[in-house]
C-alpha cells in the first residue's frame, strides 16, 4: 500500500516534468547562459556549452563571482600550441607552474591491449604473466623515449 | 586586492622536479598502494605465524640470514648514489649525473644477483604450505620491483648516453630515483620479517 502510493508520486512528478517540458516546447524563447542569475561559475560558460568550458581560464575573487561587481578575471599565457596545464597550490589556487601534456599516440593503446592479453592469459599459464610483463615494458619505453633531439644537460642549451 | 583581473602566466616555468610536479605525487601514490599490499603482507604472515607452533613448518630449514643481510647492505648503498645522481640532474651536471647512475645500477645489479642465488637456493615452492606461499609472496613483489626499476634506471643511463634529455626526461629521472628509495625501504622490512623474525620468534 505505502509502496503504491510512492510510486504514484514518482509517476505525477515524472509526469509533470514532461509537461514541462513539452509547455517549454511549444512556447517560450530559448534560456540565456544563466537565467536564475546564480553566482557560480558552472553558470558562466556559453549556453549550448563548449567542449572546451573556458577558453581562458577564470580567476575569482570570492565565493560568488558571478555576482561580483569587477566580473570575471582571465588567465592568460597558457602555450596554445600543445596541451598544457597549470599547476596551482592546493589551498590558494596560487599559479605555481605550467604542466605540458602529452599529445596523441598510438603507445598506451598497445599498452591497454597488451595489458589485458597478459592478464587473461595469466589465468591460464602462469608465465603469460612474465610474458606480457616484458611485452609491456618494451612498449613503456618506446612511448616514453624521447623524440625531440634536446638535450638540457649540455652546455650549449643551458640557459 | 589588487584591481587588475587578469593573470598572465606565460613566465611561469613548465618544468618542475619536485613534489609539485604532477608525475612525482603520482609516483608517491603508487607506493602508496604497494605499500599497503606489503603491509598487509607482513601483517597477516605475523598473524598466521602465531597459529603454527613451528615457524617455519617442520618440513622446512630456518632461513639462513648471512647472505641476504649482504644483499641487504647492497641495496643500503644503492640508494645514496641514485640521490646523488639526481643532484645532478638538477645542476645539471651530465658526469655527476652519470657517474651517481652508474653506481647505482651496479649495486643494483649486485643485489639482484644475491637476491637471485637466495630465490634459487629455497627449499619449498609457493605451493608447499602457507609459509612457503608467504616468502614467495614476499620477495616476489620485492624483487619485481627491483627488477622494474632496474630497467627503467637502465634506460635512463642510455637516455643520458644518447644526449636526449628534455624536461620530461628530467622530472622521469627524478620519479626513478624517488621508486627506488621505496625499494631500498620496503626491503628493511621484508628482510627482518623473511630471514630474521622466524628465528627469534617464539611460539606463545
Amino acid at each position: 500500500m505505502l509502496s503504491t502510493i510512492g510510486a504514484f508520486i514518482i509517476g505525477i512528478g515524472v509526469l509533470l516534468y514532461v509537461m514541462n517540458a513539452l509547455q517549454a516546447m511549444a512556447s517560450g524563447g530559448a534560456a540565456g547562459a544563466n537565467p536564475w542569475q546564480a553566482p557560480s561559475l558552472e553558470w558562466a560558460t556559453a549556453s549550448p556549452l563548449p567542449n572546451y568550458n573556458f577558453a581562458n581560464l577564470p580567476v575569482i575573487a570570492s565565493h560568488t563571482p558571478l555576482w561580483d561587481e569587477r566580473g570575471l578575471g582571465k588567465v592568460t599565457g597558457i602555450d596554445d600550441t600543445h596541451r598544457e596545464v597549470l599547476v596551482t597550490s592546493l589551498l590558494d589556487a596560487h599559479p605555481e607552474h605550467r604542466y605540458p601534456l602529452p599529445g596523441p599516440t598510438i603507445w598506451p593503446f598497445l599498452l591497454a591491449v597488451t595489458t589485458t592479453f597478459g592478464f587473461a592469459g595469466s589465468v591460464f599459464n602462469m608465465w603469460d604473466a612474465i610474458r606480457g610483463g616484458l611485452a609491456c615494458a618494451i612498449l613503456l619505453i618506446g612511448w616514453f623515449w624521447p623524440r625531440r633531439e634536446v638535450d638540457l644537460l649540455s652546455p650549449e642549451t643551458q640557459l | 586586492m589588487n584591481d587588475v583581473r587578469t593573470i598572465d602566466v606565460a613566465k611561469l616555468p613548465t618544468l618542475e622536479l619536485g613534489p609539485k610536479a604532477p608525475i612525482w605525487l603520482g609516483q608517491l601514490l603508487m607506493m602508496v598502494i604497494e605499500g599497503t599490499i606489503i603491509a598487509l603482507l607482513i601483517a597477516s604472515y605475523i598473524y598466521t605465524r602465531a597459529t603454527f607452533l613451528n615457524w617455519p613448518p617442520p618440513n622446512e630449514e630456518k632461513p639462513m640470514w648471512i647472505q641476504p643481510t649482504i644483499g641487504l647492505v647492497l641495496l643500503l648503498l644503492s640508494a645514496p648514489p641514485i640521490w646523488w645522481s639526481g643532484k645532478g640532474i638538477e645542476e645539471p651536471n651530465r658526469r655527476k649525473a652519470l657517474i651517481g647512475l652508474l653506481l647505482n645500477l651496479v649495486l643494483a645489479a649486485a643485489f639482484l644477483i644475491v637476491r637471485w642465488i637466495e630465490l634459487v637456493r629455497l627449499d619449498f615452492k609457493w605451493t608447499t604450505d602457507v609459509y612457503g606461499s608467504y616468502v614467495w609472496s614476499l620477495l616476489g613483489l620485492h624483487t619485481m620491483h627491483a627488477i622494474a626499476d632496474t630497467c627503467e634506471s637502465t634506460m635512463f643511463l642510455v637516455i643520458l648516453l644518447a644526449r636526449r634529455v628534455g624536461e620530461k626526461q628530467m622530472q622521469g629521472f627524478k620519479v626513478d630515483a624517488l621508486y627506488w628509495y621505496f625499494v631500498v625501504l620496503i626491503g628493511i622490512p621484508i628482510w627482518f620479517v623473511v630471514y630474521i623474525y622466524p628465528l627469534i620468534s617464539k611460539w606463545s
